[in-house]
């Protein structure tokens, strides 16, 4: 578990990690790194500090979003930058929202480091 | 790849619609008296992979193995490997398919509950079709479940859910 989430920062840390990808498919569904969680529409750390509220005003869906760096997404409606967290550590998530809790994140359900409670 | 039950949650809400893939099944609903919805399934373009996946085999031992690409990457556990010509042979490059495809399972029906009135909405536990979810890193997600309506003749699956799959905000 340690080593998995090592890595999974150092993935992110490098340039290279959109070349990188879990070994087998399963490795993605089967990791538990769950340090960030969304109940509702709020995310907590894993102190359950919470971080942010996603609430977009506008109800952007992936689809209107322009991608304009691999990790980043410029939002039209707002003219502001949209983090891909699916190239970001936890702890570079938290970094990011502790400087600017207004920030816009797309967040991907699937992405292990997320524990989406209902 | 398939993604997991994400819409679950309007399984106690709506009415639900099985999902059949062999004909003894389905002979034995359409002799119980149900309506069902036959579905050609067809590759959906959107579910081919974002990488290439190379087999090569190695010039000195015969071995196979396979890989991404001949240059340097990382994969998982800080490993890096590459294929370098002088050591590899490229013997095949595909694009991988992350839906199920075709070939494997050609068919699949929708079994209509009697109770269901046109224009009702339902959830799909297993559908048949192959829709994007979303992707992760270069891998697409299938859904495996939906939420769609029955239009009297058709289920009509709602893929907008699909596009709203991942928060934003």
């Amino acid at each position: 578990m340690v080593l998995v989430m090592a890595m999974m920062r150092l993935m992110a840390s490098q340039k290279s990690c959109l070349k990188s990808y879990p070994k087998k498919d399963s490795d993605i569904h089967d990791r538990k790194i769950h340090m960030l969680s969304i109940k509702g529409q709020t995310i907590f750390d894993e102190n359950g500090k919470r971080l942010k509220e996603i609430d977009c005003p506008h109800r952007v869906t992936t689809s209107e979003l322009q991608r304009v760096t691999p990790t980043k997404f410029l939002c039209e409606k707002c003219s502001k930058d949209i983090i891909d967290t699916d190239y970001f550590t936890e702890e570079q998530i938290i970094e990011i929202l502790n400087k600017d809790k207004e920030t816009c994140l797309k967040i991907n359900p699937i992405n292990p480091i997320f524990n989406i409670e209902e | 790849m398939t993604g997991r039950r994400f819409y679950e949650r309007y399984a106690d809400k709506l009415v639900n619609v099985i999902s059949v893939k062999t004909l003894s099944e389905l002979n034995d609903y359409i002799a119980k008296g149900y309506k069902h919805v036959y579905i050609k399934r067809k590759i959906n373009p959107e579910l081919y992979s974002d990488y290439d996946l190379m087999t090569f085999r190695n010039k000195q031992t015969g071995l196979y193995s396979t890989g991404r690409q001949r240059e340097p990457y990382m994969v998982q556990y800080g490993r890096e490997i590459s294929f370098p010509e002088a050591e590899w042979d490229l013997v095949q490059t595909i694009q991988p398919y992350e839906g199920i495809h075709p070939e494997t399972q050609s068919w699949g029906a929708y079994i209509i509950p009697k109770e269901l009135e046109p224009m009702e909405s339902v959830y799909i536990p297993d559908l048949i079709e192959d829709f994007l979810l979303t992707s992760f890193w270069d891998h697409k997600i299938r859904a495996d479940d939906g939420v769609g309506i029955w239009t009297g003749k058709n289920i009509q699956v709602d893929k907008s859910l699909f596009d709203s799959y991942q928060l934003i905000g």
